[in-house]
């Protein structure tokens, strides 16, 4: 078993991870630019290869560059590290008073790796958006969206029938037994603008023939990356919709469009609307007032703060809560936090996190400094006691 | 020797990757779910955007008796439905929206700012209102220094609320303040659902004298039921988000839509326009050729480098939604039509709900 250890554990491996991890770290830095934190995040470091394109490193107003090459991704390199890791301890662990140091820190650095699998793998982050008087039951992800098909025949419930974004933004025909119809995506725009009727650019106009929206146009821009305030993508897409081989016509869908279109398939009504992902909870959250203090006699914000109604029957909870600045609520595995508010304060924006490895990396990093000051302690004190020759 | 011992480290290493990251393939596929009823998107539709809202009042069949020494005048303003004047000279305004309009306390304090009142607040309000024996009509009375407003909030049970409202000076408001409340309690559903053209073989006078209005599809005139200027031309076919479109006589395009929020902020609004005239793009409207208007309006005006394209445009905050009035044209196009575009945002802006 050793022998099969061995080669694992050879510090070679570790450096040239190193390496690597550190051209992966700048390349990644650099494509966050044009492609959006988040985008980064899932190409760059959640993923097994990435293809990074030479452009990334010189800036496209000196020239473009062409050609990639295909690199590993964050989640090889931290698994090979993680390996590694795990190896060379196998192979060369001897337990010795003045190693305490060194074994405890490289725990911290092992349990760092496994914190951001935990979160990678678990961790669920959302808007909760209510306005004043409203009660909500579900959190939006902003970094994705979804078509909502939604048959509203049934007084009491609606029956939503939902296709995610990466069937969007990756397929061109998408038909499935649960739908009225088939969906030819003729466009997928990740980041868009939607203009007016009377301002769309020419090329843009005439895309969308049907619906509520068709006057309208979507132009793509470029994807919000991350740095420029609370700015996220606004995906839209254009489609046409099929009812067997007979046309329905070509729609344009947008996050932006706050209302579903209308589709009517043999006598039945459907309402589309491309939304934010929605995740529907078993509790639901009421605003009950929204307050936007200022310093007296400037526009300066004091505080905001929401006071909602918690209602969860399944948990037995019905109370209200207060949430502001660094007081969140915590309800049910999730954390709300007071994050923004509608314009005119006419409501609030919470951010809903639910991320199980949350107190991984303050442990891991609690216990490396440990290991370090110890192991530092450790040669400090025999070289003080040391007298000078 | 070394060189099995590398492959063998890669194979393993590669293995682990690929059982670790079996999570990660865990896509999410099509699927369904019910959910208890939301909102009726069919409700929501018919109540959102000003054109549904203006369609919708302007097929109402609601009935009211004016008081015998009041004239009707020529309905000034898009969405006024009807005006008339006293015989001390008080006009009287008449509009409809659907649902409460922001409810009883947001009407009370866009009422106060209209005769330079700060905003009261729900015990404040107390005192400017009193609530008629039928409970139908609510009747507002602010007394400011020289003037009075008197404005009431009518439920018919259309689902829409009703005002009528008339500012002047205090002594003269206080003469037609019973004909007013009058007024107002009169507003009802025409139960037989008879149309405007019985109305229009009415004699008046059969009705003890009364002016006897109706309310109805044709009873504003005009294919888009806005109050435009004779000099513009009305599209006859508009697009589903459009709410105007017009030709001026100069050939100068002028087209009004809604957008939801804030319609993407002045700013980005501004930049796009600047696009359009091929203008370079600002970080900041600060130094931009804006007028804000009274109400709060904003109005932009553009002109490429070649004089050729010019756009004004006026951005106009309203319940939730944004209005966007826009001319196109050239210079020599759109100069004769200033004023005019100004008066029509202004005209629109004094008859947002409850104003």
């Amino acid at each position: 078993m050793l022998n099969l250890l061995k080669p694992l554990a050879s510090l070679k491996l570790t450096v040239w991870i190193f390496a690597l991890s550190m051209f992966l770290i700048f390349a990644g830095t650099l494509a966050q630019v044009n492609q959006g934190i988040w985008t980064v995040i899932d190409t760059y470091f959640r993923s097994l290869f990435v293809r990074i394109e030479f452009q990334i490193f010189v800036p496209q107003s000196v020239g473009r560059v062409p050609g990639a090459i295909w690199f590993p991704g964050g989640l090889t390199l931290g698994v090979a590290m993680f390996v590694n890791l795990i190896a060379a301890h196998a192979v060369r662990f001897k337990f010795k008073k003045n190693r305490i140091g060194i074994i405890l820190t490289h725990f911290g650095v092992i349990l760092l790796l496994v914190g951001e699998f935990v979160t990678g793998f678990a961790a669920e982050e959302g808007n909760m958006t209510i306005r004043e008087g409203e009660t909500v039951n579900f959190v939006e992800d902003i970094r994705e969206a979804e078509l909502a098909i939604i048959d509203q025949s049934d007084p009491e419930e609606d029956l939503v029938i939902s296709i995610p974004q990466w069937k969007l933004s990756q397929e061109n025909m998408i038909t499935n037994g649960m739908l009225p119809f088939r969906i030819e995506v003729t466009e997928w725009l990740q980041n868009s603008q939607v203009f007016g009727p009377a301002q769309s650019p020419p090329d843009r106009v005439g895309l969308a023939d049907t619906g509520a929206a068709s006057q309208l146009a979507a132009v793509p821009i470029e994807i919000a990356n991350g740095v420029d305030g609370a700015n996220v993508d606004v995906p839209s897409m254009y489609a046409t919709l099929y009812n067997g081989e007979e046309r329905i016509g070509s729609f344009l869908f947008s996050v932006y469009l706050s209302q579903p279109q209308l589709v009517e398939i043999d006598g039945r009504d459907y309402w589309i609307e491309l939304r934010f992902k929605r995740t529907y909870k078993d509790y639901q959250l009421k605003l009950i007032d929204f307050k936007h203090d200022l310093f007296t006699g400037t526009q300066m914000a004091r505080n905001y703060s929401s006071q909602v109604q918690l209602m969860d029957e399944g948990r037995n909870v019905d109370r209200e809560v207060l949430i502001y600045m660094n007081h969140p609520l915590r309800h049910a595995g999730e954390t709300f936090y007071q994050s923004s508010f509608l314009e005119n304060d006419e409501g609030t924006v919470l951010q809903v996190v639910k991320n199980p490895g949350w107190l991984i990396p303050y442990l891991s990093c609690t216990i490396v400094t440990l290991g370090m000051i110890i192991h530092f302690g450790i040669r400090m004190v025999p070289a003080l006691r040391r007298k000078p020759s | 020797m070394i060189q099995p011992s590398y492959r063998r480290c890669g194979v393993m290493i590669f293995g682990t990757i690929l059982m670790l990251s079996v999570p990660g393939c865990d896509r999410e596929e099509i699927h369904s779910y019910r959910i208890p009823r939301e909102r009726s998107f069919e409700e929501a539709a018919l109540e959102r955007g000003l054109r549904q809202a203006t369609q919708a009042v302007r097929d109402a069949q609601v009935e009211w008796i004016a008081p015998e020494t009041w004239t009707r005048q020529e309905a000034s303003g898009s969405m006024r439905i009807a005006t008339y004047q006293s015989e001390n000279g008080i006009e009287i305004a008449v509009t409809a929206f659907p649902g409460d309009v922001g409810g009883l306390l947001a009407n009370i304090n866009r009422w106060r700012g209209q005769i330079g009142l700060p905003p009261t607040d729900e015990e404040g309000m107390i005192d400017d209102i009193q609530i008629t024996d039928s409970k139908r009509v609510i009747v507002v009375d602010i007394p400011a220094e020289d003037t009075r407003l008197i404005g009431t909030l009518i439920n018919v049970g259309d689902g829409k609320t009703w005002f009528a409202k008339a500012i002047g000076a205090t002594a003269e408001l206080e003469l037609i303040k019973a004909d007013i409340v009058q007024f107002s309690e009169s507003f009802h559903i025409v139960e037989d659902g008879h149309d405007h053209s019985d109305h229009a073989g009415h004699d008046h006078a059969d009705h003890e004298g009364h002016d006897h209005a109706a309310h109805g599809s044709q009873d504003q005139g005009g294919s888009s039921g806005w109050r435009i200027p004779k000099e513009w031309t009305p599209d006859q076919t508009l697009a589903s988000m459009m709410l105007a479109g017009f030709t001026t006589e100069s050939g100068a395009r002028i087209t009004l839509t809604a957008l939801s929020g804030d319609g993407g902020g002045v700013l980005s609004n501004v930049n796009r326009w600047r696009g359009q005239v091929d203008l370079e793009q600002v970080d900041s409207i600060d130094d931009q050729p804006i007028k804000v208007l009274e109400d709060g309006s904003v109005v932009v005006d553009l002109l490429s480098t070649d004089k050729e394209r010019r756009i004004v445009a006026g951005i106009m905050p309203i319940e939730g939604q944004t209005l966007f009035f826009k001319m196109t044209g050239t210079q020599e196009q759109t100069d004769p039509e200033m004023i005019r575009f100004e008066e029509f945002i202004n005209a629109v802006a004094a008859e947002r709900p409850g104003g």
